[in-house]
């Protein structure tokens, strides 16, 4: 079989190694982490910004649509080529360029892993702070993307608090450098508009990011308790009590069983909620704070606390956490996993609908989240092979999600709108809201064929948007898909 | 509506200009609706609170009405438990700080004449101050945003959670927009809660250099501070203190922390004639009013990353030799304030910022000629953005970066 | 319709297991090394599942790709989902491979001629370790290797001749256990696997194994009917030849009318962690299904085995610093990741110092330094300068495959460590026993 002109084309711009076009190729282009698929007709590779000039140029002239991708394990569909064309895979420009530590900065490609970057910090006593759960394989360009969160952003805040500039191409193929190494850059926030973005204004080349000091102390706190009612509460009293942790996560029962037989971690298997609280900074206050947070804890009647100090204990504290999602798929092959925020206070509330809600679908459900900062992650489980399941997922998702925006919520915290949640974005913003937003969409440069179907309901070619999604997805489920 | 309740024409001048008149709305529906009238007939507005950076930004290409938003200054919901506020642009600071306060609770943002400047001022300008070392600027603590367009259209962004990705992040996009891309009306930020214990360490230094060379040690050194302030010894008599140079280093928590890190600052430092209080918080204002513009007076203000400030106040002693001088070490600022500047000394001082990461704004007296904000990155998207929010060049024209009308 | 058709084919069950999150990425070096899903665990788990729906041929492009596969199963460590990967790429090609589609006919004679002609025979694997050792001990490597001769003839050849071992000392024979015995009254019985090529090219680890596992109160045997364990056999995907050979040692190790191994001691990894398998390999096969299971249950990595029953702490110095080599096979299919490293901490005078990535592969992989030279040098660089980083005396591993190819990473990559082989973990509990006792510490009476 020959080669399309398209890439002929991007072969001789970029090479032939950095073009991936065979049929049994791109099918391992068709996912990310979530249930939908899109089919590419082409892989390109950039090494440099002026790559991802070439191929933007490429593309255009053959009125294909180009999507960007980084590690390809989002959670909302954002790296899938929605309506086929080019997929910018930036994985092979991962070189970390510069790091000062002295200006606590590191310059880094869009391709480099979140871990990977947080360890070369490491050997000059610094952080990368954002550390969501899937940072051994995200890269810092979809961190930016998606302004990636983690457990440890409670205190220190999410992507957007951390990326300082970029070096950007925008859709019409010009390159900038936005922001500066400072926050004094003159002009519009463009940066901050760029992260969290979700990939539809442009594309990263490089990011001059902020490191922090890893901290002198750290303490991890383990409580196990008897109800999710106590757990919560004891979260909002720990906040109550003027302690900003560094981290303030909750699992429950379900998690606690998926969790469990994997990684033994020792969790009770009768306990119905966990907390794991962390405290960090200079040592005398971490004791301080420390000593507060467990006093707080005890009062909420727990069965049990653990602390540890020494990394390798909290890291077996942490692995529970941090696995959870994926260990999942060993209760029931699917799960589909949502991503609200609620105002703190309202938790108690919104956790008991959660349950309801699952209740009344029949559907067992896992949650395990960042409680410190009210981001919800239920997990709908379900067998997709039985008879009439997934409507009744997709059906239940949609009011938990309601649930969260009644109770003065958004609809996503970190995951990001992608294809999933398009249809949801009118139950927080009206059209006038939306109409700004595609305008700063356009200011950028974006068209039509620039990562399309993100974001945004509706859109030519995407399907008919506002529940028509949903459909399709239905439609989409194959014999092995996990949502 | 028009002129109602406002003062005289005078007080909403502008470099010399008065705007034909004055609006003072108590709605967002009433700023909806002057706006579509404004733009519509062609005018130009420039939206003001307490007037406190009125003389920052390039002259005014045109102006036509003042937006006065002091009316619109209620707290429109408070959630203590849940660390957020939500309140109209009009407020002043201090109103909701000390509303705050008596829930022990505070907005981590030391803006300059904190009893004057609205909420609406603070996300125009979008600064961090005296502690953005410790907290950051605006864009870190505010997480929704209202604002209305030159068309009348009221948009919002983020929402009441901490922690969001849904849609585009307008807040981000309004913080730092200088009122030229609409006119803010609601914020939503969230909170800290406020230090058990909260001192100061003043220490005597020979000379202004040497505070800022033993201040950047403190910085690099001594990990949780929330501000480290050289003063040299004219800005130190403003803000009441004596000596020919001070260094102030502020650290708060909880006391034996505190303490701790306070000791650990003197070892640092060297300091034996250092003397460390509770914070005198009288003091801390007068710190940041002293960063505020006036009329009468050049202020240039550097923004650097904080390895760069003592070069950069070695650079300003040669370029600006009559300027007094205060540098904030750990979050890199360095104000200069002087009777009178060329704008050859501020091309060349910004050139070196620039060289060093930084950036230069000449916050009042800006010679003629001269950009007050220096070159942006990105200014053919800035461009865009500015015509696709306000393609009638209603709001604040030519007073932003590259004199961006619209 | 699905292009598997055997009963070795992976099951649904299996597959269905990844839910495509992509943590497995960064844990693959060739996807590291590559950048692209293709050659990564979440894309050739998506070519598996789409060659068992039909929606793809198994054309050369899934081959390269399923080919590429170092089968190290650093995935299934990074895995929290449990998918099988290394279970699954085994059923994958034994399917394939019994349809005769993994080989093309060349390939097919090679295969009959080396992995069934001569690996299970440890007569003609002798024989042919003679052979090498004579063009050793002639000098004729070694003027070949400073001519550089072999290097301007094929880059492929000089890399085989650099894996080459070192086969001059005397082989290593079931029999010579017997040399060693513990000290006082055995506090537990333990049988050897001697393996098919560690014989020949490791005899002195052999050696050092018994002694240590004596020294520490284990009666040490070793069966002669024992053969090569059938690791590259499965891994290829010849489980026939596999199944076979593990039936011999199931009978040689757990004979039905003569007394059973308690224990079954392993110091290669890549065996160990396939002898461990035994029970699924043959779990179809009615005679020998439970037989295998129990025979699994017995296999213990040296390392594991020693920390197990408790070892005494050598008190012999060793002033190096050593860098570890995590073997694949022992730490992510047989997770066994500290009791080395407690061997090493235990040595007086030897500092371990820990490379960036001690558990990714340094490209051994078995027959792939072989199969697949130059992605396999590709890895061993980026190894080697990990290692270099480290600017440790030497770097250690559990086993041979690994160390052999690192002995070729320091001739290809590395000045200035030592020119030695590089040891293995029990070599250097071994030495610095020895250091402290002599070298009769654990040798039997005569």
């Amino acid at each position: 079989m020959s080669a399309p002109a398209v890439v002929r084309e991007l072969e001789a711009a970029l090479g032939a190694d950095a073009v991936i076009w065979a049929p049994e190729d791109l099918l391992v282009y068709e996912y990310d982490a979530t249930i939908d698929r899109g089919s590419p007709q082409a892989i390109a590779f950039p090494s440099s910004a002026e790559d991802v000039v070439a191929i933007l140029g490429v593309a255009r002239a053959h009125g294909l649509p180009v999507t960007p991708r980084g590690g390809g394990t989002g959670l909302s569909g954002g790296a899938l080529a929605a309506r086929g064309g080019v997929i910018i895979a930036m994985n092979r420009m991962r070189r970390i360029l510069e790091l000062d530590p002295g200006a606590r900065t590191a310059l880094v490609e869009p391709g480099v892993v979140n871990l990977d970057l947080g360890n070369e910090a490491a050997r000059h006593g610094l952080a990368y702070a954002p550390d969501p759960s899937s940072q051994r394989a995200c890269t810092i360009g979809g961190n930016i993307a998606e302004n990636a969160g983690g457990p440890h952003t409670l205190a220190l805040g999410t992507t957007t608090n951390h990326v300082l500039a970029v070096e950007f191409v925008d859709p019409t193929g010009e390159v900038h450098w936005l922001g500066g190494p400072t926050r004094d850059a003159p002009g519009y926030d463009l940066v901050g508009c760029v992260v969290g973005s979700e990939g539809t204004l442009g594309i990263v080349t490089k990011a001059l990011v902020r490191l922090v000091p890893a901290p002198e102390a750290v303490k991890t706190f383990l409580g196990i308790y008897d109800s999710v009612r106590q757990a919560s509460s004891a979260v909002g009293a720990i906040v109550k009590a003027g302690i900003v942790p560094a981290a303030l996560e909750m699992i429950d029962r379900m998690t606690i069983a998926a969790v469990e037989p994997v990684l033994k971690a020792g969790f009770p298997l009768d306990a119905d909620a966990i907390l794991l609280v962390e405290v960090d900074g200079p040592a005398l206050q971490v004791e301080a704070e420390g000593e507060i947070v467990e006093d707080v804890l005890r009062q909420y009647d727990p069965r049990e606390i653990r602390t540890a100090t020494e990394p390798k204990d909290r890291e077996v504290l942490w692995a529970g956490r941090k696995g959870a999602i994926s260990a999942l798929g060993h209760i029931k092959p699917n799960y589909y996993l949502l991503d609200g925020v609620v105002p703190r206070t309202r938790l108690p509330e919104v956790l008991d609908t959660v349950y309801r809600v699952a209740a009344a679908y029949e559907l067992p459900v896992a949650n395990m989240f960042h409680a410190g900062d009210g981001n919800l992650h239920p997990c709908l489980l379900f067998d997709e092979r039985e008879p009439g399941v997934t409507e009744r997922v997709l059906e239940a998702g949609e009011e938990i999600m309601r649930a969260c925006v009644d109770a003065g919520g958004a609809i996503s915290g970190e995951h990001g709108i992608g294809l999933e949640k398009r249809s949801y974005l009118p139950w927080i913003f009206s059209e006038d809201d939306l109409g700004a937003m595609q305008q700063l969409r356009s200011a950028f440069g974006a068209d039509d064929d620039f990562n399309p179907c993100k974001i945004f309901p509706g859109g030519h070619g995407c399907g008919e948007g506002h529940g028509g999604h949903q459909q399709k997805q239905i439609a989409k489920f194959g014999a092995d898909v996990a949502i | 509506m028009r002129g109602r309740s406002a003062g005289a024409i005078a007080d909403y001048r502008i470099g010399g200009r008065d705007p034909r008149y004055v609006a003072r709305p108590a709605s967002v529906e009433a700023v909806q609706g002057l706006l579509r009238e404004i733009s519509a007939a062609g005018d130009a507005v420039i939206v003001q609170g307490g007037r406190t950076s009125i003389v920052t930004g390039n002259p005014a290409a045109r102006y036509d009405v003042a937006l006065d938003m002091t009316a619109l200054d209620a707290v429109i919901a408070h959630e203590p438990d849940d660390f957020t506020v939500t309140v109209q642009a009009g407020m002043r600071f201090d109103v909701l700080q000390a509303s705050l306060a008596k829930h022990g609770q505070f907005l981590p943002l030391d803006p300059a004449r904190a009893s004057a400047t609205t909420i609406g001022g603070v996300i125009a300008r979008g600064r961090g101050g005296l502690r953005r070392g410790a907290f950051g600027g605006v864009r870190d603590w505010l997480i929704g945003s209202t604002a209305v367009l030159s068309d009348g259209r009221a948009v919002h962004g983020g929402g009441r959670v901490v922690k969001n990705v849904s849609g585009y992040d307008l807040p981000k996009l309004f913080a730092g927009s200088w009122g030229t891309l609409g006119c803010i009306v609601e914020a939503s930020f969230k909170l800290r809660p406020l230090p058990a214990y909260d001192a100061t360490l003043r220490i005597p230094a020979p000379d202004f250099a040497t505070a800022v060379r033993i201040g950047s040690e403190v910085a690099q050194g001594i990990a949780g501070l929330q501000a480290v302030i050289a003063l040299d010894a004219a800005t130190a008599t403003a803000a009441g203190l004596e000596g020919e140079a001070v260094l102030l280093i502020r650290s708060a928590g909880m006391a034996p922390v505190v303490a701790e890190t306070m000791a650990a600052t003197r070892a640092v430092a060297r300091a034996s004639t250092a003397t460390d209080s509770i914070s005198d918080p009288a003091l801390w204002e007068r710190l940041a009013d002293l960063t505020a513009p006036d009329a009468e007076s050049v202020l240039v203000r550097l923004g650097l990353p904080p390895p760069a400030v003592g070069l950069m106040s070695e650079a300003a002693s040669e370029a600006m030799p009559e300027a007094s001088r205060m540098a904030v070490l750990d979050g890199g600022l360095l104000f200069l304030r002087a009777n009178r500047v060329e704008a050859t000394a501020v091309q060349a001082l910004r050139a070196t910022a620039t060289e060093q990461g930084g950036a230069l704004t000449v916050e009042s007296g800006l010679p003629p000629g001269l950009d007050a904000w220096g070159e942006a990155g990105g200014l053919p998207i800035m461009r865009r953005v500015k015509a696709e929010f306000d393609p009638t060049g209603t709001m604040s024209p030519g007073r932003f970066v590259a004199g961006l009308e619209g | 319709m699905s292009v598997f058709r055997t009963i070795d084919a992976p099951s649904e069950g299996d597959l269905s297991l990844c839910v495509h999150c992509g943590l497995c990425l960064n844990a693959c070096p060739t996807y590291l090394e590559l950048g692209q899903e293709t050659d990564s665990p979440r894309g050739r788990l998506q070519l598996m599942k789409a060659l068992a729906e039909g929606r793809v041929d198994y054309t050369p492009r899934v081959q390269q790709h399923f080919d590429r596969c170092l089968q190290c199963r650093a995935c299934e460590t990074a895995c929290p989902s449990l998918v099988p990967y290394g279970r699954l790429m085994e059923a994958t090609r034994a399917d394939l491979f019994q349809q005769d589609k993994m080989l093309d006919r060349r390939g097919r004679l090679v295969w009959r001629l080396v992995m069934r002609g001569v690996f299970p025979h440890p007569n003609r694997l002798r024989a042919l370790g003679m052979g090498l050792r004579i063009f050793q001990r002639s000098g004729m490597q070694g003027l070949m290797r400073r001519s550089g001769l072999l290097g301007r003839l094929s880059g492929t050849l000089a890399r085989l001749d650099a894996l080459s071992p070192d086969v001059r000392r005397p082989f290593f024979e079931p029999c010579d256990v017997e040399r060693y015995a513990p000290p006082g009254p055995p506090r537990a019985r333990a049988s050897m696997l001697t393996g098919c090529v560690m014989p020949l090219s490791h005899p002195d680890t052999h050696h050092a194994t018994a002694r240590a596992l004596s020294r520490n109160g284990v009666q040490v045997s070793a069966p002669g009917e024992q053969v090569c364990c059938g690791a590259l056999h499965a891994h290829g995907g010849d489980v026939e030849a596999a199944r076979q050979l593990a039936r011999r040692n199931i009978d040689a190790f757990l004979p039905r009318d003569g007394v059973e191994a308690e224990a079954i001691i392993v110091n290669a990894a890549g065996c160990g962690s396939h002898m461990k398998e035994y029970g699924h390999l043959l779990r179809n096969d009615t005679d020998y299904a439970e037989r295998a299971q129990a025979f699994g249950e017995r296999v213990r990595d040296v390392s594991e085995y020693l920390v197990e029953v408790g070892f005494e702490a050598p008190s012999g110095a060793i002033n190096r610093a050593v860098t570890y080599q995590d073997s694949c096979h022992l730490v992510h299919a047989q997770r066994v990741k500290d009791a080395p490293r407690a061997l090493l901490r235990s040595i007086p005078g030897l500092e371990l110092r820990e490379m960036r990535r001690p558990d990714q592969c340094c490209g051994s992989a078995g027959l792939y330094s072989i199969m697949q030279s130059s992605l396999s040098g590709a890895i061993l660089r980026d190894k080697m300068s990990d290692i270099a980083n480290t600017n440790a005396d030497q770097v250690c591993s559990a086993n041979p495959g690994c160390l052999l190819q690192l002995d070729a990473g320091i001739r290809l990559y590395v000045d200035d460590m030592s020119g030695d082989r590089s040891p293995h973990v029990i070599d250097l509990l071994d030495e610095s026993y020895r250091a402290a006792e002599g070298d009769d510490y654990a040798r039997r009476p005569e």
